[in-house]
């Protein structure tokens, strides 16, 4: 009667392993007939399998299918066979790439991809695309993709993700609503704070959070860290397995802000119980002034969004001493080991890649590209110039997110929540998560 | 005769015993081996690391979290779904119309059980959830709450596996008790029995197999409880570590989901204590219920 989800997902998974196990993994590769990369690009054949975590319909997914079409035009040996897998399709490659049937060519967040491929060497090293001219321009990968962004993920020095999207996290407000209560985006978190007593001082409700999503709750603590202890500084202490590092003075001013903002009232009513997406959808409607959040978040509230709803984003505020780093979240295009055509792959990045096929993920999908020379959609014209302004960039919740998932998850969520909630104090945040991290890391490693 | 026949029972029953020793057994044991591993899952090599997931999973609050709300789900929850079953029992089985009711209390089993999820989500909204809505216009603003907020969002869950399973149960039971011939019930209503009486001297007496074997059905449904509760919390990842059962524990370890942790070897060991459980609580029930069945 009830569709047994986990269980069909267990046994699925068992059923497997026991085939791994008894020795019959690897399929024989079956031999599409690959491309020759040493001839010119003109004779380009085979079937390229990509696997995309897009769903049909959404807009990116419009963008690629159309830049997909225009592969198989311009190449009319090329069979591209493509699978939009939605966002839990890791595991579907991850299943494919043990029985030997890896595809191609996979797209995923950077984060994720990492998590579940790069890490653990899954992925075949990019660094000659990265070299290599994009298609019908002469300038390279290396150019016109930032190389914080082609760093990020590299193993060995060697590119493991060519990316397409950026995405970036900061605080989201309507111009009008600022204008009208006359209100400055802050930039140090003192006048962050003045803001707020401001707002609700005029009867404005100044932060909506959808506080039922652990991983928005945990942009806070994660942006305030990442500003007193910079790039890769709150991962370290994360991972750190004798707990000194939670000692790190830091650590505690970060929670101490935390705490300050949300005994302030700063929150709207009932926020710890607020259901995704009915926060985002009440900040769009004009109730409540800021959101912290992902640059998605015009392109997920737009149809809802009050009339003449101005989009702007001032970048998370500054602490004393501290340092001002810029989210980059990467979403890529990776080659699993495996693929039986990774030239023709490599191709179809470089063919992707080019300025007018690449265009729509900006265009028709209101989001940023990759490259450094296009224009952002004029709701991310913020995030755009976060990006251009070379400040220093670190990895979505400070690469803990990827390289800690169990503890993310299990150990610092539950506690971050608490304090987010207003249930603990700074200290107790601090002294909680360093006992119950020691004892976590004592039987686990990630 | 009887010959063949033995002769027969062995093509007859080997397909099933293969297939379910391939699908059924070795995975089992399979599971109890991983269990015993550092394993992702996928094509990273195992590491033996004997007893140290479950060493794990006795120093893990989030484990102990969800074997309590499992537990909770198995117990209180079963109690309210069978108690509401049998008060159903009585009032629908001398009911006009209630073949309508029937239908009615077991719509929710025939919706996704992800559809219903988001309904709750809605009806439950702080702002403009309409239960809050409705509390409000009634003036009984006292009683709105933040019913999704970490104090109260398991209690509301239970609620609503309350409500989605308590029409499933009493149909199996109902089912028993129509079978039940009419006279006993007659003879009951002669003797000036009242409805509360009838149910304990008629019905059931008569339907303790079927109520045993419901008791067992919902025994195993409790300790895998799943899909509900990860619909209703974790539309865009993975739902707060304070709703987890046991089986979303060891699905979120294993798989993950927007934050993938692919620990199949830590995960694996939560099954094995899953099994165990059931194991337990099957042969604790089949203690309590075994009785004479009564032929009639």
């Amino acid at each position: 009667v009830q569709p047994k989800r986990s269980t069909r997902l267990a046994l699925a998974l068992l059923a497997l392993l026991t085939f791994t196990m008894a020795g019959c993994g690897g399929k024989p590769t079956s031999s599409g007939s690959g491309t020759s990369s040493g001839t010119s690009d003109s004779k380009l054949s085979g079937t390229l399998t990509y696997w995309s975590m897009w769903n049909k319909d959404e807009p990116q997914m419009k963008v690629l299918q159309a830049t997909i079409d225009a592969f198989e035009k311009a190449n009319p040996g090329v069979k591209v066979n493509i699978q939009w897998g939605g966002r839990e399709i890791l595991t579907k490659v991850r299943t494919a790439i043990s029985s030997g049937s890896a595809p191609d060519l996979i797209d995923k967040d950077a984060e994720e991809l990492d998590a579940a491929l790069i890490a653990t060497g899954q992925t075949l090293p990019l660094d000659d695309v990265v070299s290599a001219k994009i298609d019908g321009e002469d300038k390279t990968v290396a150019d016109l993709i930032a190389k914080p962004h082609l760093d990020m993920f590299a193993k060995d020095g060697k590119a493991q993700l060519i990316p397409y999207e950026l995405i970036s996290s900061g605080i989201w407000y309507d111009e009008n609503l600022f204008t009208k209560q006359g209100i400055k985006p802050p930039t140090t978190w003192d006048e962050f704070m003045k803001v707020i007593a401001d707002l609700k001082a005029k009867n404005v409700t100044p932060l909506v959070a959808d506080g039922t999503e652990d991983v928005y709750n945990a942009y806070w603590y994660y942006w305030l860290a990442e500003r007193y202890l910079g790039p890769d500084g709150f991962r370290k202490v994360a991972g750190d397995k004798t707990g000194a590092g939670w000692d790190n003075p830091g650590v505690k001013e970060a929670a101490k802000r935390l705490e300050e903002l949300v005994k302030s009232g700063a929150f709207s009513k009932g926020y710890d119980g607020t259901k995704w997406p009915a926060g985002q959808t009440q900040w769009a409607k004009g109730d409540g002034a800021m959101l912290l959040l992902g640059s998605w978040a015009p392109s997920e509230t737009k149809s809802y969004a009050t009339p003449g709803f101005k989009y702007r984003m001032f970048p998370f505020p500054t602490v004393p001493g501290g340092q001002k780093s810029v989210e980059a979240y990467l979403i890529g295009w990776s080659i699993p080991k495996g693929a039986k055509n990774p030239e023709l792959a490599k191709k179809f990045i470089l063919f992707a890649l080019n300025k007018d096929r690449l265009k729509g993920i900006a265009d028709v999908a209101d989001n940023l590209t990759s490259r450094k020379d296009m224009a952002a959609p004029a709701v991310l014209a913020d995030v755009k110039a976060l990006f251009d302004s070379g400040a220093p960039t670190h990895r979505a919740y400070d690469g803990i997110q990827s390289d800690y998932p169990g503890w993310f998850k299990t150990v610092f969520s539950p506690i971050d929540n608490d304090l987010f909630f207003g249930k603990i104090s700074a200290d107790e945040f601090v002294s909680k998560l360093k006992e119950q991290s020691v004892t976590y890391w004592k039987t686990n490693n990630k | 005769m009887l010959s063949i026949r033995r002769r027969l029972i062995l093509p007859f029953v080997l397909p099933a015993f293969l297939l379910y020793t391939i699908f059924y057994i070795v995975p089992s044991l399979a599971s109890l081996y991983v269990s015993l591993n550092d394993w992702s899952g996928f094509g990273d090599p195992m590491v033996f690391v004997g007893a140290r997931n479950y060493q794990g999973l006795v120093h893990d609050p989030v484990y102990w979290k969800s074997f309590t709300n499992t537990l909770f789900i198995l117990f209180v929850v079963g109690a309210l779904v069978f108690s509401l079953g049998f008060l159903f029992t009585i009032i629908l089985r001398e009911l006009r119309g209630r073949g309508f009711l029937r239908a009615a209390i077991f719509f929710p089993n025939i919706v996704a059980p992800v559809a219903l999820a988001i309904l709750w989500g809605f009806l439950l909204d702080p702002k403009f959830g309409l239960v809050n809505t409705l509390l409000r216009s009634a003036g009984l603003s006292v009683l709105a709450r933040t019913w999704m907020s970490p104090d109260l969002v398991f209690k509301v869950i239970c609620l609503a596996l309350i409500w989605i399973y308590t029409g499933y149960y009493t149909t199996i039971i109902l089912a028993g008790v129509d079978k039940i011939p009419a006279y006993y019930y007659e003879a009951a209503d002669v003797e000036g029995a009242s409805p509360f009486q009838k149910f304990i001297y008629v019905t059931l007496p008569m339907t303790w197999d079927v109520i045993s074997v419901a008791a067992l059905l919902w025994v195993i449904n409790a300790i895998k409880m799943f899909e509900f509760i990860y619909a209703f919390s974790g539309v865009g990842d993975a739902p707060p570590t304070n709703v987890w059962t046991l089986a979303l524990n060891m699905f979120i370890i294993s798989f993950g989901n927007r934050t993938p942790i692919y620990r199949l070897g830590y995960g694996s060991a939560i099954a094995v204590t899953m099994v165990g459980l059931v194991v337990v609580a099957v042969v604790l029930l089949r203690r309590v219920l075994t009785r004479e069945a009564i032929e009639y």
